[in-house]
């Protein structure tokens, strides 16, 4: 059998549908799906589709669980529709381990390879609201949660093409700040369309306290049944909120630099503290590079490292738009992180937060 | 009259705007000799101005620090000499806002795939602005001559790696190697 229900997908699924059928089991909201295990007859794929838009997403063996989070490094695809399309889709996913990006990152951080990638389908939740919630406060540790939002699909929020809302809910009350929420993604008839975000609601909180409030409590259950703080994709549809992903926070504490966040996902290495080029040589694969600017002369070393940070430049810097193509969590900006970082420590790049913290992740 | 550098200053001076470069990569930039050009990198070599490397499967040149100090030092003189201080200062300045908005350009080519379209009309726009940066420029030092065409080049091709692409002469390259340039010739940081 390689193709395994959703809600019966163990450790051999990888680690993303583990961790959602964890908690499907735990009664929690995750849409239904199922996983493509190996290679698997066409048919056995069609005969589950149920005629909805489904998300196809790779669950990579190593992801999520290892030194690095891949977020933004395997594929996934929303919005597939029809046999030919959902088929496209998981041979795209299932192949994506084979990727150079893929392969590349993986290189990075001397990982072993993956010749195929389980594949989750589910159905597409087509979300009014959506994003990503932090049982604990990562950019500080403190005892909080936080929740990003905007409109639309929460491709918006993950990938970091818009200023989300942010929530903070501590015993000290919640905090709203509203975010520019440009622009949303929604699955149309046509398939995914991108529109501009009327002003009116851009400059009004996306979220009603209600809803605050149910998404902290799923939040929490989802660190409860994970024993450990979780980081939860979710989204609305109407009255109903849904589960799309949950993972352990992996780094915690005060950050030690904070900067702009660019690029996406988040990796770990040692800081690899780099003053000029006559340093070059000392930078390993799957290092944090520290810099203090990034001109040409920098850019080969990001094919190396595993994540880079810099002090000068901002979310419209050279760094971040190299650091995008390279597929590398970047946080630029960080002007004391060549005091701040200590060489060789092992540190957390957050490429969505903008925060270099310590130590690694689990 | 345009002024045209000599050997010694191009080799060094492709060696800063590349970065980090095969013998090859860096006699094209200037279409310099390729052995003449190996010639002279290893004179640089001797004198402390270039090293050379090899980190994961990548072997080539960069500036030391002392190259680097070399460079600006020979890029100043070239400056006074000519008198073109005032004209690069000048374009420097024009540079500023536009290096900003094609910053923002080649960020939402990046994050808003949707946008292609309209981001691919906004960057054959900054190509003329380019035209219109790099004509003085070349009027008084003939290296400054072909970033636009490049650009130009590498929009025509249509491809997404050409827009924003590391491992080829893209947009964003161009665009970022003449940032480079202007810093170096005016001995100022960015």
């Amino acid at each position: 059998m390689t193709v395994v229900p959703l809600v019966d997908a163990g450790p051999e699924c990888g680690g993303k549908a583990h961790a959602l059928a964890v908690l499907m089991r735990a009664g929690l909201p995750v849409p239904d799906g199922f996983v493509v295990v190996g290679p698997t007859d066409p048919e056995e794929i069609v005969g589950r589709l149920r005629g909805t838009a489904v998300a196809v997403r790779s669950s990579g063996l190593a992801e999520d669980s290892a030194a690095a989070s891949f977020a933004g490094q395997l594929e996934t695809v929303l919005g597939a529709r029809g046999p030919a399309e959902v088929l496209a889709a998981v041979r795209r996913c299932a192949a994506s381990a084979g990727t150079d990006r893929a392969r590349g990152y993986r290189a990075h951080l001397g990982l072993a390879d993956e010749a195929d990638v389980p594949v989750i389908v589910q159905e597409l939740i087509p979300a009014d609201r959506a994003g990503a919630l932090f049982t604990r406060d990562p950019r500080t540790g403190a005892d909080a949660v936080v929740v990003n939002a905007s409109w639309g699909l929460g491709e918006s929020v993950v990938s970091g093409v818009v200023v989300p809302d942010e929530v903070v809910v501590s015993a000290a009350g919640v905090r709203v700040v509203v975010g520019s929420k440009q622009t949303r993604l929604d699955l149309r008839a046509q398939g995914l369309v991108r529109t501009p975000v009327p002003a009116p609601d851009r400059n009004r909180p996306c979220l009603a306290p209600d809803e605050v409030d149910r998404l902290v409590a799923l939040g929490r259950r989802c660190a409860e049944v994970a024993s450990r703080p979780q980081d939860v994709e979710w989204a609305i549809d109407g009255d109903r909120i849904w589960l799309l992903q949950s993972r352990p926070i992996t780094a915690f504490g005060p950050p030690l630099a904070t900067g702009v966040p660019s690029g996406s996902g988040r990796a770990t290495g040692p800081a690899r503290l780099v003053r000029s080029v006559d340093e070059f040589a000392r930078v390993r694969p799957g290092d944090v590079l520290v810099c203090r600017a990034t001109d040409p002369t920098w850019t080969p070393l990001f094919r190396l490292v595993a994540a880079v940070v810099t002090e000068s430049g901002g979310v419209l810097s050279h760094a971040a738009i190299v650091a995008r193509e390279f597929g590398i969590p970047a946080v630029v900006g960080a002007d004391r992180a060549m005091v701040d970082l200590t060489d060789g420590a092992p540190v957390t790049v957050d490429g969505i937060a903008g925060t270099v913290t310590a130590g690694s992740h689990r | 009259m345009t002024h045209r550098s000599p050997v010694d200053l191009l080799v060094l001076h492709a060696v800063r705007l590349n970065g980090f470069a095969s013998t090859a990569a860096v006699a094209a930039r200037f279409g310099l000799d390729t052995e003449q050009t190996h010639e002279d990198l290893l004179d640089a070599q001797a004198y402390g101005r270039v090293s050379r490397s090899s980190f994961a499967d990548l072997t080539g040149w960069s500036l030391t620090e002392l190259g680097r100090r070399h460079n600006e030092a020979e890029l100043r003189d070239e400056l006074d000499r000519t008198g073109a201080h005032g004209t690069v200062a000048a374009v420097h300045e024009q540079f500023g806002p536009l290096n900003a908005r094609a910053l923002q350009i080649f960020t939402a080519w990046q994050l808003e795939p949707d946008r292609a379209p309209e981001t691919v009309h906004q960057l054959s726009d900054l190509a003329d602005r380019l035209r219109d940066l790099e004509r003085p420029l070349a009027e008084r030092l003939s290296r400054f001559a072909g970033y636009h065409d490049r650009f130009a080049a590498a929009l025509a091709r249509a491809e997404p790696r050409w827009i924003t692409g590391v491992e080829v002469d893209s947009c964003h390259k161009v665009w970022f190697e003449l940032h480079e340039d202007l810093v170096a010739t005016l001995g100022i940081t960015r």
